[in-house]
């Protein structure tokens, strides 16, 4: 035996009887291993029915059930006590027997030694008394900033246990990138930058996650600071994050395409050819501020914006019967109509009650039928949280645990509904009311849930007073760090095309938020203002980030999040609807509702409507902004080729150009009236050019101005809000 | 066989080359020629037959038996060249540099002195050296002798099989590669029958006591029902071998024949007098967990992981009823002793009462009504087991129950083990119950009375 090999056979021997010294945690070290090679994913067999028969709890949120299933399940199939090396959970993960996922534990890995070792000493339980973890640390604690030419972080992860003790624990923890194109981690922890960007690093370990957020800087040859101006504390804190990571923000975009922008966004409409005319034709100062207050006053704002609330409210017939539905609309109008502050606007919702044909809040309780659909309906809207994931489990990506599930539950369990139908004497409303009794059980380990509340705790709430009040009262307070946060936020992607957090209902750690000191100065912006929608919206709207042009430069082309320069959007489906309508000085009827009425005051969606359908209108299902489609699809593009709608308003002779030909308009007059209606500005002498070539060289001169028309709802200028 | 594939339009000299070359390398290593059935199709099952088997065949080859394996795609030459390793598309693709090419797809990579037994196979000429190419591989592979127990077990064994002899006086439980032997009545050990696979899952004696049979494996590579003689321990047969473990195992009640559940999703009859294969049912989607002869022996009722149970009759191999109103896996059947009704247990807990009837219209069920259901069992692995006009069941409290089969009231319930309760025998003759549990206790008691007569560890040294 050579020297080497006996020195070999040594550091093994010695190695192996250092691994089985000790004992192997199930808790805390079998069962992070599961979570950090992906055992116990969502994809694998942490999916609720497992794969190839094999199902592990998400993550090892239930670490009875996953003991049970490793050791006793199917006849003790998975491990081999007295042969380690022949269990399952060994030979699978690390291929000596065909595995469907894979390689996922190497068999020289620490992973592999931890799992083997378990086994060797008898796939046991811990004993009575180990110490729980409570929480995880990571170092460093705060934002880190990497720079070039070296992005590079080693983090280090520390478990905090009952008895105050600490323990490294950066081996036995997962680390996922929020952006793999931005930032990768390996499984020790390094991180390293990709390029310049933010994103965010999850560390979990057990139940326990933490969320670090990255900002890497790549210094940008001849990169710099044009020091553009500002308008007000929102250009301030996007020039500040624009200037870290080495972009320039876009100059102002022009008169017409700040009428435009701004008429789409706050009614819905386009502004009308005389409105863009006298726009632009005044020269005093200030005029944008006092287009946006014009704007904010007009009914169609409110109409507009209710239409939004609409969306999320679920407001439809089928939800709510046509009466509440009716009710509920005309509630948001008058709501935004009288500019109710926020946090007013919360409560009236939450802690409604009787008839839904008469008191239309409480419809938010026929909306959302049961306790958890109320749960996850609040806490998505308010609070930007999305919830329903720890229904059955930990949130995969999130704080959330079931414990908080269900006892947040418990504010919304004392909920009664009575339906009136017409054998009662009703007309199909339902009596919204709350009731005495009744507790929330735990799924999971049938334990009664006290209400708890995210950052208080455990909550006793006096006999007799409604649990729902006291979730509003806590909701809305000044201090309340995600109510103001998630309404700001939305309001912000309203009008801007997208959240600082996107999307807006996904507040979470692993997801932050793209410039966090901005979205924090309107939060408090908003707080301080008595949750005042149109001071926020207004602040908003004056800045040069909002009217910062469409065009990018090339010192701000990569970007797509830092707002550095206006986003084009394609028009939502209404709002292009009434488009079309307006250029063609036609109206659209829809199915029980007046003549005239506009696609962005409807009430209610259209289900019939395919043109609508087309354009990603909502059926209003659920209460997530992302029911709206915004993805281009091909049969958008048909539509506007050659939809029956489209073609329809074009050939119709009671069209605005079509009228005015018959009324004995010139070319001139009739092309420039449909530029300035569909774009919010004259025609170019190019285009005016080609226009009169076309129709000049047409026998037939309606057909031909149906050509120019149509040429110019096909352009992406109008079809955009840009 | 070599020579006359080669001969087929060779020139003679090459032929008379390659002969010299195959006899000059085994000269130089006086290795031994690399053997298909004991060291190829070993591989071939452990790494390639989980994608590229019967039941799923990627990229539409198999190589499930030595004939799939050598056959000839569709207008592509044969993927193992005879005598060729490098232009062997098999060989290739076990060694290309880049992962996404390489096999087995997502594992790592066999190590290299795999590589070589296959390299070394497909250069000695690809031979087949056992008797039929076409059958599973499994079942040309060497019948293993398996270790010998160590003789004191370093600590308790799960017991994860029990079986009464026909007079109660002995208890045959599952032990480590042996099946121990044990007296009712004292918990003495009175024999160790060896030869036996690493795992026992099942076990039954033959209503002449002149056989036990013996279901088990070593999870995910091998099942095997092995039939040994209970008093000498000699073995007597392999009548079963799978890719996966055998699970359960029953003789029918005149000891004619007896039935194997395995986990490649099959039940199989054979004959008891020389262990000859009579029926192979393939009827499940998913593991066959346990088997039950109605008391006639013309009907056997099933429990699969598909989450349906079925009564099948013996002597056709035809479905009878399906029975699938548990919605979750089924671990447990027994017939009612008049064989009009089957109990059957299963991951929701509970046991469902059920008979062979008319298929109803929602779809759930196949031919067969469900009577009523008793809950309370754990998500364990419960087998029930039916003895007369008894029922007994058990669950993960380690609780075990006794019912009235007809009113299906509970009449006993034996003291809970600590652990999960992993096996039931029950031996009516002489009504006893014996109970193995996962931490090794076996408990026996008398069912008239409720009596407990001994408890102990079986595992020999504990």
């Amino acid at each position: 035996m050579s020297f080497l090999r006996f020195t070999l056979l040594i550091f093994l021997a010695a190695a192996s009887a250092r691994a089985t010294s000790r004992p192997v945690s199930f808790q805390h070290e079998v069962l992070p291993v599961l979570t950090r090679q992906g055992c116990n994913a969502g994809t694998c067999h942490g999916s609720p029915s497992g794969k190839g028969g094999f199902a592990l709890s998400l993550f090892a949120f239930d670490a009875a059930a996953d003991y049970a299933v490793l050791t006793r399940d199917l006849l003790g199939r998975r491990v081999d006590i007295f042969n380690p090396p022949l269990s399952l959970i060994l030979r699978k993960p690390s291929t000596a027997l065909a595995h469907r996922g894979g390689l996922k534990l190497s068999k020289n890995s620490r992973e592999y030694r931890i799992l083997h070792d378990w086994i060797t000493q008898g796939a046991q339980t811990d004993p009575p008394g180990t110490l729980r973890c409570e929480g995880i640390e990571v170092t460093p604690g705060t934002a880190a900033v990497l720079h070039w030419p070296e992005p590079l972080q080693q983090l280090r992860v520390t478990a905090r246990f009952e008895d105050g003790s600490r323990r490294d624990i950066t081996h036995l923890a997962k680390f996922t990138s929020s952006d793999e194109a931005i930032l990768k981690v390996d499984p020790v922890g390094r991180v390293t930058g990709q390029q310049r960007g933010q994103a965010a690093v999850m560390i979990r370990y057990l139940e326990h996650v933490a969320a670090l957020p990255f900002t890497l800087v790549k210094p940008v040859p001849g990169f710099h600071w044009t020091d553009p101006p500002t308008a007000n504390y929102i250009d301030t804190l996007v020039h500040s994050k624009l200037r870290e990571l080495q972009f320039n923000p876009s100059g102002l975009c022009t008169d017409s395409e700040f009428l435009r922008r701004l008429h789409l966004d706050l009614t819905g409409m386009l502004p009308t050819s005389a409105e863009a005319e006298a726009f632009l034709s005044d020269e005093s100062l200030g005029k944008r501020a006092r287009l946006i207050d014009t704007l904010l006053a007009r009914p169609e704002h409110a109409i507009f914006w209710a239409q939004r609330w609409g969306d999320l409210l679920r407001v439809t017939p089928s939800k709510l019967q046509s009466a509440g539905a009716q009710a509920m609309h005309r509630w948001l109008v008058d709501a935004m109509a009288d500019n109710m502050p926020h946090d007013r606007f919360a409560k009236a919702l939450l802690i409604s009650s009787g008839d839904t044909f008469v008191n239309a809040p409480a419809n938010y309780f026929r909306a959302s039928s049961s306790r958890d659909d109320v749960l996850e309906t609040t806490t998505q809207l308010f609070l930007g949280a999305r919830l329903a994931c720890a229904k059955c489990h930990n949130h995969p990506f999130d704080r959330w645990t079931q414990d908080h599930y269900y006892g947040m539950g418990a504010f919304f369990h004392r909920i009664q509904r009575v339906g009136v139908d017409k054998k009662k004497g009703g007309k199909g409303e339902l009596l919204v009311s709350t009731v005495s009794e009744g507790e929330v059980t735990h799924p999971r380990t049938g334990r009664t849930m006290l209400p708890w509340l995210p950052g208080r705790g455990e909550v006793v709430v006096p006999q007799g007073t409604d649990r729902r009040e006291v979730f509003a009262d806590w909701l809305t307070r000044p201090d309340n760090p995600w109510f103001a946060r998630t309404a700001a936020n939305r309001i912000w992607a309203y009008v801007m095309g997208r959240g600082i957090v996107e999307p807006v209902d996904d507040f979470r750690d692993s997801n932050p938020p793209v410039n966090g000191p901005l979205l924090d100065a309107m939060a408090r912006d908003f707080a301080e203002h008595g949750f005042d929608r149109t001071h926020l919206l207004r602040v908003i709207l004056n800045s040069r980030t909002y009217q910062a042009s469409s065009r990018s430069t090339s010192a701000n082309g990569e970007d797509r999040r830092l707002f550095s320069h206006f986003q084009p959007r394609l028009l939502s489906a209404e709002q292009l609807l009434d488009a079309v309508c307006r250029v063609t000085g036609l109206t659209e009827s829809f199915e029980g509702l007046p003549a005239g009425t506009r696609a962005t005051a409807l009430p209610s969606p259209q289900m019939n409507h395919a043109f609508l359908k087309t354009f990603g209108q909502p059926s209003r299902d659920t209460v997530c902004t992302c029911e709206r489609a915004t993805e281009p699809q091909l049969a958008q593009a048909l539509e506007f080729l050659s939809g029956k709608l489209v073609h329809g308003k074009l050939e119709s002779a009671n069209n605005r150009f079509r009228k005015a030909l018959a009324a004995g308009s010139s070319d001139h007059e009739i092309v420039t009236e449909i530029y300035w209606t569909a774009l919010s500005r004259p025609p170019s002498t190019g285009e005016l050019t080609s226009a009169f070539r076309h129709i000049a060289g047409a026998s037939d001169r309606a057909a031909a101005l149906t050509d120019v028309c149509w040429a110019i709802l096909n352009t992406n200028e109008f079809v955009f809000q840009h | 066989m070599m020579f006359s594939r080669i001969s087929n339009g060779t020139p003679l000299l090459s032929v008379m080359l390659l002969v010299t070359a195959a006899v000059t390398v085994c000269a130089l290593t006086e290795q031994e020629p690399v053997s298909f059935r004991s060291e190829i199709a070993p591989l071939l099952l452990a790494q390639c037959q989980g994608c590229h088997g019967a039941e799923e065949a990627k990229g539409e080859y198999r190589l499930d038996s030595y004939s799939e394996l050598m056959r000839a795609p569709k207008n592509e030459p044969p993927r193992v060249q005879s005598g060729n390793p490098s232009d062997s598309l098999f060989l290739q693709l076990l060694v290309a540099e880049d992962a996404d090419d390489r096999m087995p797809q997502k594992s790592a990579p066999l190590e290299p002195r795999q590589v070589e037994l296959v390299r070394r196979w497909i250069a000695e000429g690809a031979l087949f050296d056992a008797e039929n190419p076409n059958s599973a591989l499994v079942q040309i592979i060497p019948v293993r002798r398996h270790d010998l127990a160590p003789e004191k077990y370093p600590r308790p064994l799960p017991i994860t099989a029990l079986a009464f002899s026909p007079d109660g006086s002995e208890l045959a439980a599952s032990g480590l590669r042996e099946i121990t032997i044990w007296n009712s009545a004292t918990g003495q050990l009175i024999r160790r029958i060896p030869n036996m696979v690493q795992r026992t899952f099942a076990l039954d004696w033959s209503p002449n006591g002149k056989q036990l049979a013996a279901a088990g494996g070593i999870p995910g590579e091998l099942g095997e029902v092995r039939v040994f003689n209970p008093v000498n321990g000699k073995l007597l047969a392999v009548a079963h071998r799978a890719g996966d473990v055998a699970l359960d195992v029953r003789f029918n009640h005149a000891g004619s024949m007896f039935a194997v559940a395995d986990a490649e999703n099959r039940i199989t009859l054979y004959r008891a007098v020389d262990f000859s294969r009579l029926r192979l049912i393939d009827n499940h989607a998913d593991w066959v967990l346990a088997l039950a002869w109605s008391p006639d022996g013309k009907f056997l009722v099933s429990a699969s992981r598909d989450k349906t149970a079925k009564i099948f009759e013996a002597k056709s191999g035809e479905t009878i009823s399906t029975y699938g109103g548990h919605q979750k896996e089924v671990f447990g059947v027994a017939f009612r002793s008049d064989g009009n009704q089957v109990y059957s247990t299963g991951r929701d807990a509970k046991i469902h009462v059920w008979k062979a009837g008319s298929a109803d219209t929602t779809g759930k069920r196949f031919g067969a009504e469900r009577v009523a259901d008793i809950g309370g069992l754990g998500p364990a692995m419960a087998r029930p087991l039916m003895s007369g006009d008894q029922f007994f069941s058990h669950a993960n409290s380690g609780k075990v129950r006794q019912h009235d089969a007809a009113s299906r009231k509970l009449l006993r319930e034996f003291d809970g083990a600590v652990d999960w309760t992993q096996s039931l025998a029950h031996q009516a003759a002489v009504n006893l119950l014996a109970a193995g549990s996962h931490n090794g206790q076996v408990r026996i008691w008398e069912t008239q009375t409720g009596k407990k007569l001994s408890q102990f560890v079986a595992s020999p040294g504990r």
